[in-house]
């Protein structure tokens, strides 16, 4: 049995978007980040989902931040990327730039 | 023209049917989000994926669990019913037994000894069923681990009480020859199996919600940190 599972599609977005928000990473910024940067819209659901998921495996913590009249009085709540989640940001990286190099059918742009 | 008012039916569901702790901050989210302009078509939808996806989650743990109960219940009928069918039949030939809840009159001394012995019996191998499922799920706390653990004894506990003033209204069986007589006519026969599933019910649900009460995503499990 491995040690550790491998990341995501989704959850490595998610990672990332965090690691680009810094300070500001709620759900809406979040998901707003992956649909600009993926050009697919996420739906914040899922995202919560992923977030759920990814703190649980200790690679995102989070802590509510302040309610505001326009969410109902409902506090937002911050999310961060902790050192364990970007190890495994790092370590996806080098796997898909390993798996990445050398593959004639990328390059060129051509399918 | 768009509304002004968000559904207060989907905000409703969702601070409702999500588990966890998101759904505070999903249902302010989207309140955020249709305070600059989104539809309630996309309140809608938005609302209704979050369930979803809250609930597959959900089922996936139940049925985990669930298949996890069955397979325990299954080697422990094969491996852990003649002891225990053996141990119930010797404590029941025991004279402060005798006229136990198995009887058609209750008597209230020996109904709590049966009661106890019972739950002490089914109990024992409940620790180890738990703490296997945790470590294969990779969730063992040791905060888990009592809290699915006592919510399991006091589910068996009542169990066992269920089960054992549904059987004081059986037949009497004879106590002493309980193992020999049970395959002995087809009566007794099918108040053997009556047994048998009034002894395995109590374990299975003990089982499963000490799993469901020990679950990763239990809402009551996390405390929440607040930013100042």
């Amino acid at each position: 049995m491995p040690k550790r599972g491998y990341l995501g599609d989704f959850e490595l977005m998610v990672l990332l978007a965090l690691m680009r928000l810094r300070e500001d990473a709620y759900g809406v910024p979040i998901a707003r980040e992956i649909a600009e940067q993926s050009g697919r819209e996420a739906a914040l659901g899922t995202v919560y989902a992923a977030l759920e998921r990814l703190e649980e495996t200790g690679l995102v913590s989070s802590e509510l931040g302040e309610s505001t009249p326009e969410r109902g009085g409902r506090a937002k709540r911050y999310f961060h990327i902790t050192k364990k989640g970007l190890r495994e940001v790092r370590e996806a990286r080098r796997a898909l730039i390993n798996l990445w190099r050398g593959l004639r059918e990328l390059e060129g742009g051509r399918a | 023209m768009r509304s002004v008012k968000p559904p207060a039916l989907a905000t409703w569901l969702v601070e409702h049917l999500i588990p966890g702790e998101r759904s505070e901050a999903l249902a302010g989210d989207l309140l955020e989000q249709f305070g600059k302009g989104r539809s309630a078509a996309w309140y809608w939808r938005e609302a209704l994926v979050a369930i979803a996806v809250g609930f597959s989650k959900e089922l996936c743990i139940l049925w985990m669990a669930v298949g996890f109960t069955l397979l325990w219940i299954s080697a422990l009928s094969l491996f852990y019913g003649r002891i225990w069918s053996a141990a119930l039949g010797e404590f029941l030939s025991l004279p402060w037994a005798s006229g136990s809840a198995f009887a058609p009159q209750l008597a209230l001394v020996p109904l709590i000894n049966t009661i106890g012995f019972l739950t002490v019996v089914n109990a024992l191998p409940l620790p180890a069923a738990l703490g296997i499922y945790l470590r294969l799920t990779r969730s063992f706390t040791q905060r888990r681990f009592s809290r699915g653990l006592l919510v399991g004894l006091f589910t068996l506990a009542v169990g066992t009480l269920l089960g054992s003033l549904l059987l004081s209204t059986l037949p009497r069986s004879p106590a002493v020859s309980f193992e020999l007589s049970r395959h002995s006519t087809s009566s007794w026969h099918r108040w053997g199996l009556a047994m048998d599933a009034i002894a395995t019910l109590p374990v299975f649900f003990a089982l499963l919600l000490s799993m469901w009460a020990a679950r990763p995503n239990n809402p009551r499990r996390n405390s929440a940190r607040v930013s100042t």
